[in-house]
């Protein structure tokens, strides 16, 4: 007979993994942000993004953020500069989350972000923006939020760890989840346009998005043929399961220069 | 099968903060976790540390968790495996936490025994347990997985992180060097557990 755990144990340990799971919860972010400047966005869209407009985060690839210091509130009025103390060996991003409490523009730190909001915006959540920061937005270990005199504004700072997950696998040895500073997985995760979360094959969207024809182009006359022959027209392909074969829905490119607006109806 | 989706399913949630998803996976494998530690170590206090330690890994390496067919039991069976055969360097890192763990009745578990559903001990136990034991880190690990687990040699090969092929050239010699006749080395379980 094979002895077990003790109840107590194993409640206590159970105990202890959930609520590390839920102090580590994932942090959300919203792109509202406008840069001034040469501003790289491409540190906010985390790869793969336009794609997975399904959920991001839950996606296997997806971005895992947790605290690693404590976080700082200030509410205030005008320019200030909090200090964050040195990071956490650990820390590689900072977390911003501020909220307008006045019709105004909002700076954010170093790197050229900045949050305009109108007076309806005003402490509301349309007012109010959050997301990971390279630490390069800090100087000297401290964040400075630049606004007009009479600005009002309320703000969180935290140093986080950003991670990648990895990438799941399927019984055909496929990996699936979303794109990430890795590359992109054999399948990719997309919302169909009947709604239904799924994946498309990353072959599939490479041909749709014209990332495989751009291998072949061997001058810019070839793109712009390109450009031309696609011109106005939409690509569907088909959207899975993450088996990779049982098909659930459909995934619609459109025009490259427009939003998904004329994606089919479902 | 189904299993393995809802597995994946929570180890996704878990991933995205979610603490009962992680605790779901914990239901679903702690058991297992326990016996495979136990069985190398013999020692349900030492068991109970490297259960407990291969969970706080799966959590804290979250992001390069290798997970197989859907589950993250290999992963856990291979850290298991990992931790009891060095349990005293294991406990390192989680010391302060483990020594915190209230360590109640250690009754036997029939009950629980039946949901496992698999005689680890008797497999492993024996003179082939001992040689199984006393094999290289990796071996042990490939050995474990698909003689006791019934995982296919590639998905083991997976988890323990070398190549198919290194794999089955592997347990071909662990087979050719056990002074038991490979006959005897336990055929693949079927998915029985947990389901």
């Amino acid at each position: 007979m094979t002895p077990g755990m003790s109840d107590e144990f194993r409640q206590a340990l159970r105990t202890e993994l959930v609520h590390r799971a839920e102090h580590a919860r994932v942090r959300r972010w919203r792109r509202r942000w406008q840069w001034i400047g040469g501003g790289t966005l491409g540190v906010l869209l985390a790869g793969g993004a336009t794609f997975a407009a399904a959920d991001l985060f839950s996606q296997p690839g997806g971005p895992v953020t947790s605290t690693v210091a404590d976080e700082i509130t200030v509410t205030g009025t005008g320019t200030r500069t909090i200090d964050l103390g040195p990071a956490p060996e650990s820390a590689t991003s900072v977390w911003v989350d501020v909220t307008c409490l006045t019709a105004a523009t909002y700076e954010l730190g170093a790197g050229g972000a900045a949050l305009t909001c109108t007076a309806d915006d005003a402490g509301t959540e349309t007012g109010r923006a959050f997301g990971p920061f390279p630490l390069s937005v800090l100087r000297d270990d401290a964040f400075t939020l630049a606004t007009g005199p009479d600005a009002a504004w309320e703000l969180t700072l935290a140093y986080v760890n950003e991670q990648s997950t990895d990438w799941a696998m399927n019984e055909s040895g496929q990996t699936y989840g979303i794109g990430n500073g890795n590359g992109s997985p054999d399948l990719i995760a997309v919302i169909a346009t009947n709604g239904r979360e799924g994946y498309v094959h990353r072959a599939d969207l490479e041909e749709a998005d014209g990332t495989a024809a751009a291998r072949g182009f061997t001058s810019p006359e070839d793109a712009l043929r390109w450009q031309e022959e696609r011109a106005g027209k939409s690509f569907t392909i088909q959207v899975y399961e993450a088996d990779g074969t049982t098909p659930i829905g459909e995934f619609t490119i459109g025009p490259s220069s427009g939003p998904p607006a004329d994606a089919p109806q479902g | 099968m189904e299993r393995q989706v809802t597995e994946a399913e929570s180890w996704s949630r878990a991933l995205g903060g979610d603490g009962a998803a992680l605790g779901a996976v914990f239901d679903l494998h702690s058991d297992r976790v326990f016996r495979h530690a136990y069985a190398v170590l013999r020692d349900v206090h030492d068991a109970e540390d490297a259960t407990a330690t291969a969970f706080l890994e799966l959590w804290r390496r979250r992001s390069s968790v290798r997970v197989i067919d859907g589950s993250v039991l290999p992963w856990l069976l291979v850290t298991a495996a990992n931790c009891a055969r060095n349990v005293a360097r294991s406990r390192r890192r989680y010391r302060a936490l483990l020594d915190s763990l209230p360590r109640g009745e250690h009754a036997e578990s029939a009950e629980r025994e039946a949901v496992a559903g698999m005689p680890v001990l008797d497999i492993v136990d024996g003179e082939l347990g001992t040689q199984l034991r006393a094999l290289p880190r990796t071996d042990y690990l490939l050995v474990m997985l698909t003689a006791v687990e019934g995982y296919s040699t590639s998905e083991a090969a997976t988890a323990v992180g070398i190549s198919a092929s290194a794999a089955r050239t592997r347990l071909s010699r662990v087979k050719a060097r056990l002074r038991t006749p490979a006959a005897s080395v336990p055929a693949p379980i079927g998915e029985e557990v947990g389901g």
